[in-house]
């Protein structure tokens, strides 16, 4: 089955995988801004992240077939460096007309801090001014609910974003509901450990149905699985599932909120 | 809106599950027994740690707090009540939220908050 892998840190990851996400049917995957594991010092070092970004990874997955695409910002983590995260946020416009750039992401919290909420709204003030789509990180463990309800509670308050515009990711069994009523696209992140697993994806699918939700497998520098989708795929087979409802979640939804950006262009093989 | 009928029955899904539930089960009482083995190891002269009282302290009540967490998730396995186990787990390893958090930050950084932020007059013209 062809999809996408919606949320997905290729530049940390070997072009192996690439080969190996192509032969397993992915036909995209959506590469938000992250952090590198360590806080880059300067604008600079985030301008060189970005072409990065914008053009050798864009080569590389073409290589193999896979079209890629990215979302740019300064990351939560970093974001607490109020002055550095401005003198991002004012680069970023240079870059947003890059081919397969998707808009702002992956910006949200990380440890719920003051500073983090702060950028993290002039993010969104910089999607909306722009008209981009936004993707937003949701914390780690303990962090998860408590920061996904503030995220949720800046956006009302803000109040100008889109629903349909914003992807609110690594949702869990506790913070899925919030999410979907308040009408966003909610991302599943298949990640071991810290995240959520294939069968709680699907059992999450089950309880809530396929609208609006997508996979991912987020996979990074870390451990992680780049072929987890597949893995979710698999899991929702054998469970009997039909083959629409899993293409909704693996390749449509994907589809649908990414062709909300102007830019986007669908790969080359669905335009065939 | 949920999927209507689950492709698997009840018995079927446990067919397939039972032995991956045995095996999780057994991981969960290895670790929680290795753990009870260092506990005791613990009690038992050892030589002293150049650990201050206030971080023996505080590491003792971390301890507690976290197999306290423990316990009550393991409660919480055993009410079949509602189908929503995953997500009272999840709850009770999560942190507060507060339902006043955004006043209070609003009124804590008025001065910080739209403060240079980036507006549409700042995108570099194309040469």
């Amino acid at each position: 089955m062809d999809y996408f892998d919606p949320h997905i840190h290729m530049v940390s990851r070997i072009t192996d995988d690439y080969a190996t996400l192509s032969r397993m049917g992915c036909i995209g995957v959506s590469e938000p801004a992250f952090w590198a594991g360590y806080d880059r010092g300067t604008v600079e070092g985030f301008r060189d992240y970005f072409e990065q970004l914008t053009s050798v990874e864009r080569n590389r997955a073409a290589s193999y077939g896979v079209e890629h695409y990215t979302w740019l910002c300064i990351n939560a983590k970093e974001a607490e460096n109020v002055s550095l995260s401005r003198e991002v946020l004012a680069m970023i416009p240079e870059f947003l007309d890059r081919p397969g750039v998707l808009g702002i992401g992956e910006i949200g919290l990380n440890k719920n801090t003051s500073n983090e909420a702060i950028i993290f709204t002039e993010h969104v003030d910089l999607a909306v001014k722009h008209k981009e789509l936004i993707l937003i990180h949701t914390p780690h463990l303990e962090d998860k609910l408590q920061g996904t309800r503030m995220i949720l509670d800046l956006l009302k308050h803000d109040g100008r974003p889109e629903r349909a515009d914003v992807l609110v990711d690594h949702v869990e069994e506790h913070t899925v509901r919030h999410v979907l009523e308040a009408g966003y696209w909610a991302g599943m992140t298949l990640y071991p450990t810290t995240k959520c697993t294939p069968a709680r994806a699907a059992d999450i699918v089950e309880m809530y149905g396929p609208e609006r939700l997508l996979v991912n497998s987020a996979a990074d520098w870390g451990p992680s699985k780049p072929t987890a989708v597949p893995d979710f795929i698999f899991e929702m087979r054998r469970r009997g599932h039909s083959e629409s409802i899993i293409k909704r979640v693996v390749y449509d939804n994907p589809l649908e909120f990414f062709g909300r950006c102007r830019r986007f262009k669908a790969p080359d093989r669905i335009a065939k | 809106m949920p999927l209507p009928n689950s492709p698997l029955s009840a018995d079927e899904i446990l067919e397939r599950e039972f032995l991956p539930l045995r095996s999780r089960l057994l991981d969960i009482a290895a670790a929680l027994d290795r753990f009870e083995r260092a506990s005791d190891d613990h009690l038992e002269a050892k030589p002293a740690e150049a650990k201050s009282s206030e971080a023996k302290l505080s590491e003792t009540n971390a301890t507690k707090m976290r197999l306290a967490q423990v316990e009550e998730a393991l409660q919480i396995l055993l009410d079949s009540a509602n189908s929503d186990r995953a997500e009272r787990i999840q709850q009770l390893f999560s942190r507060e939220y507060d339902a006043n958090w955004h006043t209070n930050w609003l009124a804590s950084n008025q001065e910080q908050i739209g403060r240079n932020s980036p507006s549409i007059d700042d995108k570099k013209e194309d040469a």
